[in-house]
């Protein structure tokens, strides 16, 4: 372990972690493994309901009120009576993917495999690692991560951050042992050698901040060169 | 429609109405009643109508009260739209969304259970969630409690209607108490629509001094609400 971690760095991470998802500023990959986290979590639950708390009392006693245009308070009387108009994006569901697998999968994952358009696939990095990559967002990496009894993967450090959700059986690192719900958030302050159980192994779900990647049609063809 | 027709079909009865009406009613303060910028943060919840906020989200939900309704739209709809400012929108994508957030104030107040959040809280992640639908064009993964894999909580449930209404007050009167760099990176790190990494930039502290910061002053608010739950 890094000298330069405090003990109190997973804590940090932790904390603003789900500060971040109170406050809706992280991104959909980060958003979706800290639900999934909150599924197994009734005491995180509680911790993000208590953030929220703090974020309405900010509301109330730390911002300036700003002076709303008149039409603002005559459109919203207007349509007190008409129905619910939901704006709210429409969940896609209406490709029920592949979702059986045989660990525990939440809902808040599921919901993004549906609405893949293609199965998903699994690749084999070395043998006893695999991994299924969700294809989610640009700005991060989402993937499955199936560790065999025993197994590790190779001692690594990271650019961004990387968060994994521990999903069935049970990891050690260098930091401690981790169980189904577990949440472990790691950035580019340390380097850490995970080992799976060795009577169950493990499957993990693991969101990493990848570098940035072109995705318009001219600057995609620059790609090759950015390797 | 102008407001003071709302007001005159709504019969006014509160003692707030009346003084509404009659700021309205002086030369054109129809703006400046509403809404003013208030410079003055340390006032007690300035413009507070005496019923609470909970109460007047019940009424919403029991009997569609629009005296009701109005009272909340008078005290949050101007702060909703300084939180969406603040994370990048403009005055008028913001009004649009304090529309919409209000909107459905009105149309969920029914499912509001005072027993679960105050009505700062509940009304804070509808505007909360709304953003997230416009900025990110989804929306906002949750835990869903029939999902099999969901584990419930094994804590009793609140039985006290108002603990979470205290609740609120001691995080508001914790917040006094905070160094008032640490209110400010909280309030960073809740309304403007920044990772650490950014406000670490911007501020030249190290990130994990960020996120120490962040937590130590999270902690210290969330403490507040165990003085509240032993009592």
């Amino acid at each position: 372990m890094n000298a330069q971690v405090t003990k109190n760095y997973f804590e940090d991470n932790y904390y603003t972690l789900l500060a971040g998802y109170a406050a809706g500023n992280l991104s959909e990959a980060e958003s979706m493994i800290v639900a999934s986290h909150l599924t197994f979590k009734p005491d995180a639950r509680r911790l993000v309901s208590q953030m929220e708390a703090i974020g309405g009392s900010l509301l109330c006693h730390k911002l300036a009120p700003e002076t709303l245009s008149p039409k603002c308070f005559d459109n919203v009387m207007e349509h007190l009576d008409n129905g619910i108009q939901d704006t709210s994006p429409a969940n896609k569901n209406q490709n029920p993917g592949d979702t059986d697998f045989d660990f525990p999968v939440p809902e808040p994952v599921k919901r993004y495999i549906r609405a893949q358009k293609k199965a998903l696939k699994w690749k084999t990095v070395f043998k006893g690692l695999d991994v299924c990559e969700i294809p989610l967002s640009s700005s991060h990496k989402t993937e499955f991560l199936k560790i065999a009894p025993g197994k590790g993967v190779p001692a690594h450090t990271h650019q961004g951050e990387e968060i994994t959700l521990l999903l069935h059986g049970a990891f050690e690192d260098e930091t401690g042992r981790y169980e189904q719900g577990d949440l472990i958030i790691v950035d580019e302050r340390i380097s850490h050698h995970p080992v799976s159980d060795p009577e169950v192994g493990c499957v993990c779900l693991s969101v990493t901040s990848a570098p940035i990647k072109m995705t318009g049609p001219l600057m995609r063809l620059l790609n090759p060169f950015l390797k | 429609m102008l407001k003071n027709d709302y007001i005159e079909k709504l019969k006014p009865s509160s003692s707030f109405i009346l003084f509404y009406k009659t700021e309205c009613e002086k030369d054109d303060l129809y703006n400046a009643s509403y809404g003013t910028r208030i410079e003055d943060l340390t006032r007690p919840v300035e413009d507070a109508p005496e019923t609470s906020f909970e109460d007047l989200l019940h009424k919403v939900g029991a009997s569609r009260d629009k005296q009701a309704f109005i009272s909340v739209f008078e005290y949050f709809a101007p702060r909703i739209k300084s939180f969406l400012m603040r994370s990048g929108m403009s005055p008028d994508q913001s009004e649009e969304l304090v529309q919409e957030t209000m909107l459905s104030v009105w149309h969920k107040a029914d499912n509001f259970d005072s027993s679960k959040a105050a009505a700062s809280t509940w009304i804070y992640t509808i505007a909360r969630n709304k953003r997230i639908d416009f900025l990110r064009k989804h929306s906002r993964p949750e835990p869903d409690p029939n999902d099999p894999f969901f584990q419930k909580s094994h804590e009793p449930p609140q039985d006290e209607n108002l603990t979470m209404d205290q609740n609120a007050a001691a995080i508001s009167e914790a917040m006094k108490d905070l160094p008032e760099e640490q209110v400010a990176l909280v309030q960073k790190a809740f309304f403007e629509d920044k990772t650490h990494q950014d406000i670490a930039q911007e501020t030249k502290i190290p990130l994990g001094t960020v996120k120490s910061r962040i937590r130590l002053a999270l902690k210290k608010l969330q403490d507040s609400l165990d003085g509240v739950n032993e009592q």
